[in-house]
């Protein structure tokens, strides 16, 4: 191994995960060199944890910003977080899991810093995919209108929140309004209430949309996935909607997804997850009710899908 | 086929087919510069000082099983993920030899510029680093810590924030 010159090492070097890289550091001075290059670490994650050098994040900022593509912040103190993405002009993809509260923590007189969204609005003209997980507390007007100005290729979105934060929701349904025309995926895990709104503004899809295997139809252009979307809620206004996929829907009967259906005129793909109540019957029956040319799984019986999932579709004329 | 004689380091002549050679970005320019089209004993050999005629012949092996794959991706940023990717059994099975013989056949492959065959013998030894320890990766690739008692302390508490928990 040590026979082989630096170049050829870093290539090795580039094919592994940060985990690796970090324990290849350890073996020698030699090694410890090759693996600070910045480019290694195009796609980090931290995650809170109590043995993490407090100094990690202004370490990180100073060594990576630069060159990170991918930024996963795990459980971090929100607030800390802006000074690294600040000088993260390359980033494409970030995702805010569980942020925690400055407020909640015990180690008060660190200055806080401005919103982490608001910062990679301002200093993220890159971002392509951004995945909020219960990160709804931050998602401030204030963010929503940086992430609209400052992020033209922002073409991805995941929220996910269990809590119902009626001023986030308002802020995420303008920012949707406002990215609508160029989405290319956009995931929702979160109270129906919120995602009759955002349905509301998603008419406006354009048409473009581009037919992936069935089984991967939530990254679809012009595609929604939903979880706890209840069937009984009045029809969804799906217009423009090609995919959809409904993970969790128990109340979704044949006559519920009729009206569903009848809604959705452009529908061309259909993934129902989780959904234990359908037998062979219940699916007969959504597969009638589904809009005229809709395909996907039509081909397939329904007892070789997994179990707990089933495609519909049903051949065009 | 015609075939092309090649001088490696080792003072031995490898007498390769012209076509499976071309897979090699650095014989393909050669032959083009020297118009050679054909065998031809009063031909000198091609002297290639970085390689070994072990790792020539594995490279040719390696070349004329993938004559047929297409030319690989640009590097795209985008479309690469984390996931390490698998290599295929043939890959895998062909590839299985001690550790010099495959440095060299990665210098080889890294001098005569045969990215397919490069990248594929960097992600087998990427695979031998993954998910071990710092002590085993030093112990399968015979590295020797010269780092002080401290130093070792130091570097660990760095990279601590790697360790995916």
């Amino acid at each position: 191994m040590e026979q082989l010159p630096v170049e050829l090492l870093t290539q090795i070097l580039s094919e592994l995960d940060q985990t690796s890289l970090g324990r290849c550091a350890q073996l020698s001075r030699r090694w410890r060199q090759i693996v600070a290059q910045p480019w290694l670490w195009r796609r980090i994650r931290i995650r809170a944890n109590p043995s993490v050098n407090p100094n990690l994040i202004a370490r990180l900022t100073a060594w990576l910003s630069a060159s990170l593509l991918e930024l996963r912040a795990d459980r971090l103190i929100a607030l800390e977080l802006a000074p690294l993405l600040s000088k993260s002009k390359n980033l494409q993809k970030f995702t805010l899991e569980k942020p925690q509260n400055e407020a909640d923590h015990a180690d008060r007189d660190r200055r806080p810093g401005p919103n982490p969204l608001s910062v990679l609005g301002r200093c993220c003209p890159r971002l392509r995919s951004l995945r909020l997980h219960y990160s709804g507390w931050l998602f401030t007007e204030d963010a929503a209108k940086q992430l609209l100005a400052g992020c033209p290729s922002l073409a991805e979105l995941d929220f996910r929140e269990y809590s119902n934060f009626s001023t986030a929701n308002s802020n995420l349904v303008s920012l949707l309004a406002g990215i609508i025309g160029r989405l290319t995926s956009l995931h929702l895990e979160v109270s129906h209430r919120l995602v009759r709104q955002v349905v509301s503004v998603l008419p406006e899809i354009p048409a473009a949309a581009v037919r992936l295997p069935a089984w991967r139809s939530w990254l679809c252009p012009t595609q929604i996935s939903t979880t706890r979307w209840r069937a009984a809620d009045p029809p969804l206004h799906g217009g423009g909607i090609h995919g959809l996929r409904l993970d969790f829907c128990t109340q979704l009967t044949a006559d519920r997804f009729g009206r569903l259906a009848a809604a959705c005129p452009r529908l061309r793909s259909l993934c129902i997850g989780e959904c234990r109540v359908l037998d062979g019957a219940a699916y007969r029956l959504l597969v009638d009710r589904l809009p005229a040319g809709c395909g996907g799984a039509a081909d397939r019986p329904v007892h070789a899908l997994p179990p707990g999932r089933c495609g519909l579709g049903r051949p065009a004329g | 086929m015609p075939g092309i004689k090649l001088l490696t380091v080792d003072n031995e002549i490898v007498e390769v087919d012209a076509d499976t050679a071309k897979q090699s970005l650095l014989l393909r320019s050669m032959l083009h510069d020297l118009g050679v089209t054909e065998i031809d004993d009063d031909e000198e050999a091609i002297s290639l000082p970085h390689v070994t005629a072990a790792a020539l012949r594995k490279a040719m092996a390696w070349c004329a099983h993938h004559k047929d794959d297409p030319p690989p991706p640009e590097d795209d940023e985008n479309a690469r993920d984390l996931q390490p990717q698998q290599l295929s059994s043939w890959d895998a099975e062909f590839l299985r030899m001690d550790q010099s013989a495959l440095f060299e056949l990665i210098q080889a492959a890294n001098y005569l510029d045969i990215r397919g065959l490069l990248d594929t013998a960097c992600k087998a030894v990427a695979d031998a680093i993954r998910g071990r320890s710092p002590e085993e990766i030093r112990k399968a690739f015979n590295i020797r810590c010269d780092f002080t008692p401290q130093e070792e302390e130091q570097v660990r508490r760095e990279t601590e924030w790697c360790e995916e928990k």
